[in-house]
Parts: C-alpha cells; sequence; structure tokens
C-alpha cells in the first residue's frame, strides 16, 4: 500500500481511536502513523475535541414512568383497534416531531359527519363507536385487550389503594430498616405492593404537602421513580415526576 | 462510555422473545433499559423532552409490533438501536421539512461560528446545522455512545466505508466552520504529544 493510501485509510480510523474501539492491530497501526504524519496528528487533536465536546449530552430531565405510560396508551388503543374496528379513542395528540411510525395503526379512523348519509345511519354508527367505547373501557380494566392478559402498567390501571398519595419503586437492595427510615422522614407509610412491577402504593402520616415528600423521596438513590397519585398544585411537577432509572 | 457490547445479550434476547408472545410486562423491562441511552441519543437534536419521548415511543412501538421478526444473528441492541436510528433520521427530516425556505435560507447564510467564549459543546451545537442527518446521527453514536465502527453500521445498516465516510466529511464540515475551535486545536496539537490510550 502506497502512504497516499496508507494516510487515507488511516485517517477515516480516528474517530474511533478517540472513542476507543478500534482493534488492536488497527490501534497499533494507526499509532505508528501518527508518528510520522502531521496531518494526521492535526485531525487526532480536532477529533478529541469533538469528542470532548459530544461526550456530555445536553441536560435533559429523564421521565421514563409518563413516557412508558403513554406508550401503554399508545398499545392499548392498538389492541382496542384490532379488536373493535377502527372507531376508537384518540391515543394521543400528535407531537410537532412525532414521526409516523405505527401511526397507521394506532390513530383511528376519523368518520366525517357528512359520510353519514341518513339520520338514522348516524344513531347506528353512533351505538357502534359506544359499543366499540364500552368494550374498549372494560378491556382496558380488566387487560383483556392486551396480549398479555395478566399485565398491569406501572403508572396507570392499577386499583389503588385507598389514601394512596404516591408510588414508586425502590431498589431491589433496599433493606427494610432504611426503607422504613426513608418512609418515616418523608411522613409516608406503605399502604399496598410492591405490585408484580415492583411499585409501592404510599399514603401520608402527616400533614406535609405531598410534592414535599416526593421531593424527599427523590433525593434517596434507592428510589427509582416516585410519582403523585394526582396532580400536584406546584406548576410543572409532572415534568419531574420520573427519577431515572438505572442504566 | 456505553458500549453495544456492556449489554447482556441473553437477558435482552429473553426479553424480546417475551415481547414477541405480547409480554407488556417484558416490553416494560426493556423501554426501562434502553430509555436513558436513547433518551441520551435523542437529547442533542432537540432540548424538548416531549419530542425525545415521541421518538423513543415510536421506537418502542415498532419493537412490540415487530419482536417475532427479530433474527438471533444481531444483537438486540443493535437492532434497537437501529429502529431508533431510522426514527430519528425520519423526524429529523420532517422537521428540516417543515422549517420555512426562508429561516432555511438564512440558517445557511448566518455565520457558524458562535462567540469566542462559548464553549466547545456550544460550538458544536451551532456547527451541528451545517451536517447532514446522517452524520450528525453517526458522530453522537460515535462519541455520545461509544459505538464502534461495526457497531455503527450494523445499527445505520450502512457498509463500513459510507460510515467512514460520513464521519471524515463530518470533521471536515465542522473544521471549516469552526475554524477558530480548529485552530485552537492546531496550536494546541503542536504543542502536545498524541501518543497514548486517549
Amino acid at each position: 500500500m502506497d502512504s497516499a493510501s496508507e494516510h487515507a485509510e488511516i485517517n477515516e480510523l480516528l474517530s474511533w481511536y478517540v472513542n476507543g474501539t478500534l482493534e488492536s492491530r488497527d490501534r497499533e497501526r494507526l499509532e505508528r502513523h501518527l508518528a510520522a504524519c502531521a496531518l494526521c496528528r492535526e485531525d487526532l487533536a480536532f477529533e478529541r475535541t469533538l469528542a470532548a465536546g459530544l461526550a456530555n449530552a445536553p441536560a435533559v430531565e429523564y421521565m421514563p414512568a409518563p413516557s412508558l405510560r403513554r406508550l401503554h396508551e399508545r398499545l392499548d388503543a392498538l389492541a382496542a383497534d384490532s379488536a373493535t374496528g377502527p372507531a376508537m379513542p384518540q391515543a394521543e395528540p400528535q407531537a410537532p416531531m412525532a414521526t409516523d411510525v405505527g401511526r397507521g395503526q394506532t390513530a383511528p379512523a376519523r368518520v366525517p359527519h357528512a359520510r353519514f348519509a341518513s339520520r338514522g345511519l348516524l344513531a347506528a354508527s353512533l351505538a357502534g363507536v359506544a359499543l366499540a367505547l364500552t368494550y374498549w373501557v372494560v378491556a382496558h380494566l380488566e387487560g383483556a385487550a392486551s396480549p398479555g392478559a395478566d399485565y398491569r402498567t406501572v403508572t396507570m390501571n392499577a386499583p389503588r389503594a385507598p389514601r394512596t398519595v404516591i408510588r414508586a419503586v425502590f431498589a431491589p437492595n433496599l433493606s427494610v430498616g432504611e426503607l422504613q427510615r426513608m418512609l418515616d422522614d418523608a411522613g409516608l407509610r406503605i399502604v399496598a405492593g410492591p405490585t408484580e412491577a415492583g411499585v409501592y402504593s404510599l399514603a401520608a402520616t402527616s400533614s406535609r404537602p405531598v410534592s414535599e415528600s416526593l421531593a424527599m423521596l427523590r433525593q434517596h438513590e434507592a428510589v427509582r421513580f416516585a410519582e403523585s397519585t394526582e396532580p400536584l398544585a406546584t406548576p410543572g411537577a409532572e415534568a419531574s415526576a420520573g427519577s431515572p432509572p438505572p442504566d | 462510555m456505553t458500549s453495544l457490547a456492556k449489554t447482556p445479550p441473553r437477558a435482552d434476547r429473553e426479553l424480546l422473545r417475551a415481547v414477541a408472545d405480547g409480554d407488556r410486562r417484558a416490553l416494560e423491562e426493556l423501554y426501562l433499559g434502553y430509555h436513558r441511552r436513547l433518551a441520551r441519543f435523542l437529547s442533542r437534536f432537540s432540548p424538548r423532552y416531549e419530542l425525545i419521548e415521541e421518538v423513543i415511543n415510536d421506537t418502542f412501538l415498532v419493537v412490540w409490533q415487530s419482536a417475532d421478526r427479530f433474527r438471533d444473528a444481531s444483537q438486540v441492541s443493535t437492532w434497537i438501536m437501529g429502529i431508533a436510528y431510522r426514527t430519528a433520521l425520519k423526524s429529523l427530516r420532517r422537521q428540516k421539512h417543515h422549517q420555512s425556505a426562508t429561516s432555511l435560507e438564512a440558517a445557511s447564510e448566518q455565520s457558524c461560528e458562535p462567540a469566542v467564549e462559548a464553549e466547545t459543546r456550544d460550538w458544536l451545537q451551532q456547527g451541528f446545522k451545517v451536517l447532514s442527518e446522517e452524520q450528525r446521527l453517526t458522530l453522537e453514536l460515535a462519541y455520545g455512545l461509544g459505538y464502534s465502527l461495526e457497531e455503527i453500521a450494523a445499527v445505520t445498516e450502512s457498509p463500513v466505508g459510507t460510515v467512514k465516510a460520513r464521519m471524515f466529511h463530518a470533521r471536515e464540515k465542522l473544521r471549516q466552520c469552526l475554524p477558530r475551535l480548529a485552530g485552537t486545536v492546531e496550536e494546541r496539537a503542536a504543542d502536545s504529544s498524541w501518543a497514548g490510550v486517549p
């Protein structure tokens, strides 16, 4: 291989030398070339700057629990749609960045009123819609519409224990003593759980605001996620409803 | 640095088989296992979480619908990231399409070199505007998620040569777009040693 080809080939590998994924044979070859090639050394320095700039992702608040709930809503709509036809509730509004993946199946067919030639036909169709909705609600509540009939989402559809104000998932290695202390500090007690998904229902033991108890829970590393069962008074509280799950 | 190889393949594979059988709990596990990685991958392309969520949920909708078509020859993580890549690509193209001609012209005319005091990542955020969607996503896969050349080729379903070319051209575009940054680098390169594992 001539030196120009060698240079071009090596130069294209610099990114993976920088991110540390290059095979050892290529890495050694690249390092030998670098010793003799000032251009590649310059490019390498630039690549390292790019890598440093891209190493830290922009700050994003991760909210897996509410996002997962919305995915389940779409799947529920999808299951109900396939079971009862197209006249089902809209799963979710179209977001500006929404892609059309799966939209064909999830978005219900919206039937314009002009399509109905007579009032009788309209009434019959509305009755069909009502039946379909009833079926969807029942199926939704019983979990019968989904392929996994015993499935229950983490964030919705679970029967709520009385006075539950917060639902939370804790790290499996959290000891009972630690859990108890954490709950005592936050003015909470367990009223139900854990569910199969590991969700505990928590009730308040004091007059402390739920938002404050929630904030205290979220300070603990052992809290995988915690969310209020009711909308919080604080504006934007929903925006911080989920703690990031561990990678 | 994240690597595809670090994900236990057996666990993911079992989960995906369960998903193919209609087990939504398995889907939840997969979702929670990948959510952070995907959110990070997508965060540079939109600061709005709801838009990031849209792509993630679209990705997992496809996972739910297509799990039975997964072939054991590939890694589950590669398969899922590949779906996310294509979903994100489609979304980025749609975003670009929605921009008005005026704003596109204005963007192409404006300087991509930001203020001197801006930090490197802010410079890069500006520089990203001159890259194609494929180049941006490839850069993010390599430096944001730490994927190898072969892994990126698998995720993007592109030949290795294409991935190399995307990275090469991205670098060249950014160098032209960010001369001040490149100059700083070149000055540093003259003084510093390149040797050693980065």
